[in-house]
């Protein structure tokens, strides 16, 4: 009789946390869906190491070009991992970036996996 | 010259020093070397440093022969038949010290939920709200809860109450272990509370050994989409659901729920700048002091130094464990069903343990492929973990344990 009643608690409190964990879930998955419509000025990335720049009209380059600040470390080009085969450094003058006027790390025979 | 004699014999017997050689005083002694060890290990460890020193240095306080800071007979006072009989707030007002006025913070369930208040003030569920499936990690790794309390509940040291508080340990949330032990077991307070903080400063150390045995090299390299951006509106209300939705299906979990989502809200609003200061700073420092002595002066002698703490800290440790082990098997399901776009690493995230559980999922991720970002894919389920340990905490006080 104890035991039944340890394990009916048991299996009635991980249901009730994954019914309600669930219930979250399905309302802000149609949430997400409707929010995508109301995204406004004031949006926040919530994740920004991805900082993507084209320097084709400064540079006639076809080049993409990545500034990645904080050591971090993902880099996305349309959604799929960036493969970095060689990196080499080079001044861009007269180009503004996020950080300011600095030298911008130019790669080169990215290829996108 | 008598009279000196006297009025020194009289100081020596008043002597806390005098008092650790009577009848138990030794295990005053021992409390004293175990409180210094946790301020060693607060201090020169930085275990959970915030918490564990002002619950060490309770304890302390609460063993010093004769200091009178902490009565713990006016919290556990019984009848004739062994009956625990209801506190009376007067004696205690009357007749407390420092510490049994402060104790009732705990005593009443405010401290956790204020604690809570600042941490919601703090906290951001953008990656939860981002992707919500992080929920079901959240709620995954709370089975260690569960199996803790089953396990528990079997051992005949334990009465249901207790397994009930112990297991709250899985949760790996300080707070949510507070409020459910001082109601279901008030007795263990002190060493439920100390060992939920010692695994939480543990878990860099528990977690990786667990999360590399259930996961290939393959799995921990997965590198995750990026997050979509979250909208200001959506970050408002969020706060405001969770409290309606999670709040009308168990109603006990109001306190820990309702005031997490309070101190979010008044962060996402962005119009109260003044009260997200306070509650982030002021107000959770203030209350993690009262909190820390308040916990670590219950643990006296005759409660701490017994077999049922040994079992505390083993069935902890189970806890920690299953709950990791739990988050990652379902972040493998994850996996599969998503033909390979989930790291399975962020599943044992959702045990709580905010942030550093989620720093352990990024770093052992980082060890297998170094481009791998998963902080904020972690936060997701880590801080969907902390309203599923609120939520299963909110189970164990609604259901009859008798």
């Amino acid at each position: 009789m104890y035991a039944i009643r340890v394990l009916s608690i048991t299996f009635t409190g991980l249901f009730v946390v994954f019914v309600g964990l669930i219930l979250l879930i399905f309302i802000f998955y149609i949430m997400g869906k409707i929010g995508k419509n109301f995204h406004d000025k004031d949006s926040i990335k919530t994740e920004t190491p991805i900082k993507k720049e084209t320097l084709a009209q400064t540079q006639n380059d076809n080049k993409k070009v990545v500034a990645a600040i904080m050591g971090a470390i993902s880099i996305y080009y349309k959604d799929k991992p960036f493969k970095i085969k060689k990196i080499e450094k080079q001044t861009v003058k007269r180009t503004r970036t996020l950080w300011g006027q600095t030298s911008i790390i130019k790669l080169t025979n990215n290829k996108i996996k | 010259m008598d009279l000196l004699i006297n009025t020194i014999n009289s100081l020596a017997h008043k002597s806390g020093f005098v008092s650790f050689f009577m009848a138990d005083g030794f295990k005053s002694l021992i409390m004293l070397f175990i409180a210094c060890f946790l301020i060693y290990l607060a201090i020169k460890k930085e275990f959970e440093p915030l918490l564990l020193l002002p619950i060490a240095f309770g304890m302390l306080l609460t063993n010093l022969p004769g200091g009178g800071l902490f009565h713990p007979e006016l919290f556990n006072a019984v009848d004739s038949n062994g009956m625990p009989l209801p506190i009376n707030y007067l004696d205690v007002l009357h007749n407390g010290g420092l510490l049994d006025i402060l104790y009732l913070g705990v005593k009443l369930g405010i401290y956790p939920p204020l604690i809570f208040l600042g941490v919601g003030a703090m906290t951001d569920f953008g990656p939860l709200i981002s992707n919500p499936k992080s929920f079901i990690l959240g709620a995954a790794a709370q089975a260690g809860i569960f199996f803790t309390f089953v396990v528990a509940a079997i051992l005949p040291i334990f009465t249901l109450k207790q397994a009930a508080g112990i297991s709250i340990i899985g949760g790996a949330d300080g707070p949510t272990s507070i409020l459910v032990a001082s109601r279901l077991s008030p007795e263990l307070l002190g060493s439920i509370a100390i060992a939920a903080y010692s695994y939480m400063a543990l878990v860099p150390v528990i977690q990786p050994p667990i999360m590399k045995a259930l996961t290939t090299k393959k799995e921990r390299s997965v590198v995750m989409k990026p997050l979509r951006s979250v909208s200001k509106l959506e970050k408002i209300l969020f706060p405001i659901i969770v409290t309606l939705v999670v709040v009308l299906l168990i109603p006990d979990t109001a306190p820990l729920i309702g005031m997490l989502m309070f101190g979010n809200l008044l962060k996402e609003s962005g119009v109260v700048d003044r009260l997200v200061k306070t509650a982030t700073n002021e107000l959770m420092n203030i209350i993690t002091i009262f909190l820390g002595v308040t916990v670590g002066a219950t643990a006296t002698a005759s409660t701490f130094l017994t077999v049922q703490t040994l079992g505390i800290i083993a069935l902890g440790l189970i806890a920690f464990s299953i709950g990791t082990a739990s988050g990652v098997i379902f972040g493998k399901l994850m996996y599969i069903f998503t033909k390979g776009k989930v790291n399975p690493l962020i599943g044992s995230a959702g045990v709580s343990a905010v942030p550093m559980a989620a720093r352990v999922s990024q770093k052992v991720g980082k060890e297998a492929n170094p481009a791998n970002f998963l902080l904020m894919h972690a936060m997701g389920p880590n801080v969907a973990g902390v309203i599923g340990s609120a939520i299963a905490a909110g189970v164990l006080l609604s259901v009859p344990l008798g």
